[in-house]
């Protein structure tokens, strides 16, 4: 294929376009990147700034197109507000127990992945990638089967062992509500996570393991002298990505408690604001204050914990 | 790690990662009967297919399951597609050309990546509204793209950088200009990566609720994964309607993970290291 096309390109017939005025070959960088260019700034950048304009203006309701400056009074409404408040509460407990979730699943899962034999592995991986791909709300779908306390497998389980006598019903309680969603929530993210930590394995050198293992370093001293530090770049991506993920929750929480005010997150708010209460600028103010929470977020992990390992 | 810890995790392990698709599946094939009857079971028995094929051969005012499974596949397809060829265009000129503002551009396209997409999903409603887009396959197409855009001109740019250029030069030399070394030479060596690419991009889209949620509500547009979520809340006791809903609309994707997990994998890695 490749000799074909370089040949081809040999021709002779070519030539003629080495006759092209250079203006062509000024523009045809910028023609390429045209597209991309025009879609980014049409549909993220410029709605970007529109947000911030818009969070900051109110629309006088006589005369369209006329904006009142208001300063940062949505912003004010939005932190006072206290359903927004709550969400916050709930988003960050996500944010703690994913965060905590991602790290224990995601490490044990990538360590096990590292330690079975290459044959087997890409079969593995594939069963271990699957819940990455299921989108987000068949997952909450796939966890409220689970949960359900009539005919759900959790009860099932725990009452055919005769751990609990009756079928409770689990989204009763604030905490556990708050705790099942999550679970649903790992199932999808850890995946992507898994994979991340798994490629941070493999490129520790297995002669620092051995030299250490010579040494008489204890399996546990090892993890923490030797695959902890070395596995922090993979650790911050996968933080990160966990923190953006799980700031953003949206999909689970929608259908397995909808916009139930003990369960709900930011993000679940900002919609209700948007689109229940037509409430566009406090909307945008609220999807900005989220926004810059995780662009706090991630800088403070990438600051702390990413740093480029040399061996 | 000792051979019998390796054996125990790796069954609980498996057990996490298909354990729920299993049971959706068998609430999926039981009758209503085993599912009301509040007495735990493992295996649906007898086994019924009554749900989907109801779910199949729903009809309801010009609103299929059919017709927005179709919705659902056009939608991630084309979104793929448009982003593919874009990413690919911007991807080439990122690795391999030198221009004026070309970190600039580069920034502000990759710059978004981790940008999340309810960010700008207010103003973007009201600009889709005010081009009348709402409720149509072009405004819920568009925003798909932006949405995947960055990522995927990521995945392109890291993709064309990491190959060798001595390709591309003999190319020059015998005189091919840019566009004939883009489309001849360049084009069948990027296959892989072009590949990664839109499967990942395939399967970010087919998964989108919150874009098809704001945009195509209700319409002719409306997505699998928007129809779901109303079979949860409107008819909550038909469980095995929902897994049967739930469980045809993670088939596309399962398919392409199970045959394309490598390529899979290697698109994930790369995007990966962007944040």
């Amino acid at each position: 294929m490749e000799t074909r096309t370089i040949t081809q390109g040999a021709r002779p017939v070519r030539g003629k376009q080495r006759a092209r005025p250079l203006w062509r070959k000024f523009f045809t960088p910028y023609l390429l990147v045209l597209p991309a260019v025009a879609v980014i700034f049409g549909l993220v950048i410029y709605p970007l700034m529109f947000s911030v304009f818009s969070s900051l203006h109110v629309d006088d309701l006589l005369y369209a197109g006329i904006h009142t400056y208001i300063g940062l009074k949505n912003y004010r409404q939005v932190l006072l507000d206290p359903s927004f408040q709550i969400a916050v509460r709930n988003t960050l407990v996500y944010f703690v127990l994913a965060t905590i979730g991602v790290l224990i699943i995601g490490l044990t899962i990538s360590s096990w992945l590292h330690s079975i034999d290459l044959k087997w592995r890409g079969l593995f991986l594939t069963i271990v990638i699957l819940p990455w791909a299921v989108p987000g709300v068949v997952t909450g779908l796939l966890w409220s089967f689970i949960y359900n306390p009539t005919s759900g497998i959790l009860d099932g389980v725990l009452r055919s062992m005769h751990l609990i006598s009756q079928n409770i019903v689990w989204f009763c309680h604030t905490s556990m509500s708050l705790v099942l969603i999550t679970v649903a929530l790992l199932w999808q993210i850890v995946p992507l996570s898994s994979v991340i930590l798994l490629a941070g394995l493999e490129s520790i050198p297995p002669t620092l393991y051995e030299a250490a293992t010579v040494d008489g370093c204890s399996a546990v001293r090892r993890f923490f002298g030797i695959t902890v530090p070395l596995l922090r770049p993979s650790l911050a991506i996968v933080l990160v990505q966990t923190a953006v993920l799980s700031i953003g929750i949206f999909d689970q929480v929608y259908v397995l408690t909808g916009y139930d005010p003990s369960t709900k997150s930011a993000v679940i708010q900002t919609y209700l604001y948007a689109f229940q209460n037509l409430n566009f600028g406090q909307g945008i103010s609220a999807a900005l204050l989220i926004t810059l929470g995780i662009t706090v977020i991630g800088y403070l992990y990438l600051r702390l914990i990413y740093r480029e390992v040399a061996y | 790690m000792r051979r019998g810890i390796r054996i125990v995790l790796g069954i609980l392990i498996i057990f996490w990662s298909l354990a729920p698709i299993y049971w959706a599946l068998v609430v999926s094939l039981a009758t209503p009967l085993q599912v009301d009857i509040a007495k735990p079971f493992f295996f649906p028995h007898p086994i019924t297919l009554r749900y989907f094929t109801l779910l199949l051969s729903w009809n309801a005012t010009s609103r299929s399951f059919l017709r927005i499974g179709l919705n659902s596949i056009i939608e991630a397809a084309m979104t793929t597609l448009l982003t593919v060829i874009i990413a690919t265009m911007a991807g080439y000129a990122f690795a391999r050309l030198r221009f004026r503002g070309q970190t600039l551009f580069f920034y502000l396209i990759v710059g978004t990546i981790s940008l999340p997409a309810y960010a700008v999903i207010v103003p973007l409603f009201q600009m889709m509204s005010q081009l009348n887009l709402v409720g149509t396959y072009s405004g819920v197409i568009l925003v798909e793209i932006s949405a995947a855009l960055p990522l995927a001109t990521w995945l392109m740019r890291s993709y064309i950088a990491s190959l060798p250029t001595s390709i591309e030069e003999a190319a020059r030399i015998d005189g091919a200009n840019l566009v004939a070394t883009l489309r001849q030479v360049i084009l069948p060596l990027i296959g892989p990566g072009m590949a990664s690419t839109t499967i990942v991009v395939f399967l970010m889209t087919w998964s989108q609720f919150i874009i098809p949620l704001t945009f195509a509500p209700a319409s002719h547009a409306e997505s699998l994964t928007v129809l779901i979520t109303q079979f949860v809340t409107k008819d909550a006791v038909d469980y095995g309607l929902q897994a049967a809903a739930g469980i045809l609309a993670l088939i596309p994707a399962a398919i392409l993970v199970v045959r394309y997990n490598r390529r899979l994998v290697s698109g994930l890695l790369t995007g990966a290291v962007t944040s």
